[in-house]
């Protein structure tokens, strides 16, 4: 784009030299080093002190160069009067401190401009100040200059822009006609008042000085208020309620288009120190580099606006960086309601106006900091919402479990029932035996349904308290055993000594037990192992066996209350499909863990994990897979 | 009884409960009927289409494909489409109801149910076919 700007602003230059050359010598007042010098000095001063005006919806610095030049027709030679035109406006542009590449454009645009009108009065031929056809001939130099620079900032515009030139030439045209007008007549006047008298344009000052200052006050109030404008709109579009990336997104957009810069990235953190940005550019909405949010949550301060020339910054630094001139990066004064960090990077310095944005980007860090605390709460509150809903419907499926579970056995026993009432007399004597028989069996299920549901409702609703007292979990581990049915000949048992525990005996002995029936149902052959571990902080206590196994990705659904992963095998085995959810619920009674190791060798491997006292001062560890 | 000199009915029992399905095929042998039997869906499925049983008892609550989806499935095939079907279920709700009586079901009887009564409504169902 520079590059393109310069190569334009370079064929202005050539176009101007081409019709400097083609000047006439020959002049009104040739040879006053004076009047020359008077000129440069008018036109830097003129360049210097715009004035201000407000026209249709834009507001416009009108510089009075253009009446100078007027004045200039008249007074100098064609080819000084492009001199001092040229030399005063490059001599204002170095004391505003203009941006190079913008500097150098209007510089060309000002010189061709100047060059063409001047070469148009000179061949109109009549350079007597008070003949109307040479005001005329002024006139038209000025509607040619007036041409060729609407011309030239349009090119410009709508390359920078983006728009089609047509629409940037309509759109700047009357402003640009009324200030030449405006220049052309002020110039006459001056050209006219001199003609009466050397001090005669001195009546003209106290208008234009008034003229001057009330502009620059209009001026300053006319930037505050777009600046204040910019920022209210901006404020109002990042008003809705968003999650966090999408918050830092649309932060990121407002605060490149209040900077005028290419790229902004938006960067903050969770409230957990952890920082993330999002990126925005002309292109792409997407997540920053974790480098580039390092660095640019080291380069802000908070309350504080800086622009950082990229140059200046460490090359290592600057790579991880998006490229541009400089950054300008913002962060909200404390107390903020949350860590944010704007930072948007611009790839052509800015002139004095640019620097006035800075503020507008500290403004709206604060606004920033709400948004995100905002989008912070928002998300909490939204997962809150799903966390309850998810409940309520995992209480109703469990309401639906629960109607079907006690109604099947139930149906066995009922139909058993009405069966023999019925047929009673009509069936044979094994088969009468055999109904009886199930319809005992289903019974008993449903007793040890009703009991479970009732544990888990009371460990659920936390009616169940453990009683604690010490007990030897070895010696538990024994008793289960030996309780077992057929005295469990195929449990193999591996204690280490581990001193007595305060903890709900009667409660381990339910795990233990239901852990190696479980074991004993479901792996047919092969030894049931059960070993005790034990160190100063925890004892650990694991039931494996020989059997099929479960696959890995049913590991943390076998406690849940009712999955049954083969359903005809369990129906089979007798298990109520409460068995593990409630082992689980009354080892987190007891403040340890319940887990379902992985075993890559096959078979299945619970491990019990207790604290060694009831209440652990650290936290059990995390093992994979537990929820 | 209804059936003097024609094959007896034959009957499908539908259930992954394999003491349920034992006692509904006790009732119905002790009546005549000829019965068949499914654990789950599929098999349902299958046996239906190759059997063309007289009448369907169906469970609902089935692991895989459940009784709802089989009995749509038998009402979308022109061969199983008029074999009357009586639904089974353990979860009375009337959502489940509705959808067991759109998807066509002739009955729909909840657990626990009493043989007698499911026999009594079949038969009535069958000499009501027979009828027509």
């Amino acid at each position: 784009m520079t590059r393109r700007i310069l190569g334009l602003a370079a064929i202005q230059f050539a176009v101007g030299l081409v019709i400097t050359e083609l000047l006439p010598a020959g002049a009104p007042s040739e040879g006053r080093p004076v009047a020359l010098v008077g000129f440069i000095a008018a036109f830097a001063l003129a360049g210097f002190l715009p004035v201000h005006l407000e026209f249709g919806r834009g507001s416009y610095a009108v510089v009075l160069d253009e009446a100078v030049l007027v004045v200039g027709l008249f007074t100098l030679s064609p080819a000084a009067l492009v001199l001092a035109a040229v030399a005063g406006d490059l001599l204002s542009r170095l004391v505003a401190r203009q941006a190079p590449v913008k500097a150098v454009y209007n510089l060309g645009s000002w010189f061709l401009a100047a060059a063409t009108s001047t070469a148009i009065f000179s061949t109109v031929g009549h350079h007597d100040d008070a003949n109307p056809v040479a005001w005329l001939g002024a006139m038209l130099a000025m509607a040619a200059l007036s041409g060729v620079s609407l011309l030239s900032i349009s090119v410009v515009l709508a390359m920078v822009e983006g728009r089609p030139l047509r629409e940037v030439v309509v759109d700047s045209a009357g402003a640009q006609a009324a200030v030449t007008a405006a220049n052309a007549s002020i110039g006459l006047a001056v050209v006219v008042l001199l003609h009466v008298s050397a001090a005669g344009p001195f009546i003209l000052a106290p208008v234009v000085g008034m003229v001057a200052i009330a502009s620059r006050r209009y001026a300053t109030q006319a930037a505050e208020r777009l600046r204040f404008e910019r920022l209210y709109a901006a404020a109002g579009r990042t008003g809705e309620l968003a999650g966090f990336d999408d918050a830092l997104a649309v932060l990121a957009t407002e605060a490149r288009a209040l900077v005028t810069g290419s790229v902004a990235i938006c960067c903050a953190t969770r409230g957990n120190g952890d920082w993330v940005g999002v990126r925005v550019d002309d292109m792409a909405t997407r997540t920053a580099e974790p480098q580039a949010v390092r660095v640019l949550a080291g380069l802000a301060a908070a309350g504080e606006t800086r622009t950082v020339s990229l140059a200046e910054l460490p090359r290592d630094v600057r790579r991880a960086l998006p490229d541009g001139v400089d950054l300008v990066v913002a962060a909200p004064a404390p107390p903020a309601r949350a860590d944010v960090v704007l930072a948007v990077f611009r790839e052509i310095a800015p002139d004095s106006q640019g620097d006035l944005r800075h503020e507008v980007l500290g403004a709206f860090a604060g606004h920033a900091a709400l948004v995100v605390a905002n989008a912070l709460l928002y998300e909490e509150v939204d997962a809150a919402l799903r966390r309850e809903l998810d409940m309520n419907r995992q209480k109703s499926e469990f309401v639906a479990a629960v109607s079907h579970e006690l109604r099947t056995p139930l149906t066995t026993v009922m139909g058993t029932v009405s069966t023999m009432q019925r047929l009673g007399a009509r069936l044979e004597g094994p088969t009468q035996q055999k109904l009886l028989d199930r319809a005992l069996e289903q019974g008993e299920r449903l007793r040890r349904l009703i009991d479970e549901l009732l544990l888990v409702a009371a460990t659920e609703h936390s009616g169940l308290r453990a009683d604690l007292a010490p007990a030897d979990v070895g010696r538990i581990v024994e008793d289960a055993a030996a309780g077992l049915p057929g005295g469990g000949g195929r449990v193999q048992l591996d204690l280490a000594p581990c001193a007595a525990l305060v903890t709900d005996g009667e409660k381990v002995r339910r795990i233990v037990t239901n852990l190696m029936e479980n074991a004993l149902k479901y792996a047919p052959t092969g030894p049931i192992t059960v070993d005790l571990r034990c160190d100063s902080r925890y004892l650990a206590l694991a039931v494996g066996d020989h059997g099929p196994g479960i696959p890995s990705a049913d590991r943390e659904r076998v406690f849940e209350p009712f999955v049954q992963l083969d359903q005809s095998s369990t129906r089979r085995q007798g298990g109520t499909g409460l068995g593990l959810h409630l082992c689980r619920q009354l080892a987190q009674l007891l403040d340890g863990r319940l887990d379902l190791d992985e075993t890559p060798g096959g078979g299945c491997r619970f491990t019990l994990t207790l604290p060694v006292t009831s209440r652990p001062a650290v936290p059990l560890p995390v093992l994979e897979g537990a929820a | 009884m209804f059936h003097s000199k024609r094959r007896p009915f034959r009957v499908l029992v539908a259930d992954d409960d394999e003491n349920i399905r034992d006692l509904v095929e006790l009732n119905f042998m002790m009546e005549g009927y000829e019965v068949l039997t499914a654990a789950n869906g599929y098999e349902a499925e299958v046996i239906v289409r190759r059997e063309q049983p007289d009448v369907v008892i169906l469970d609902i609550m089935m692991p895989g494909r459940d009784g709802l989806a089989v009995l749509r499935s038998m009402r979308a095939d022109p061969a199983t489409h008029d074999i009357p079907v009586v639904l089974l279920t353990a979860k009375a709700t009337n959502g489940e109801v509705l959808d067991g009586w759109r998807a066509g079901a002739a009955g729909y009887t909840t657990k626990p149910f009493d043989p007698g009564d499911l026999i009594r409504y079949v038969s009535s169902l069958l000499n009501q076919e027979q009828r027509v």
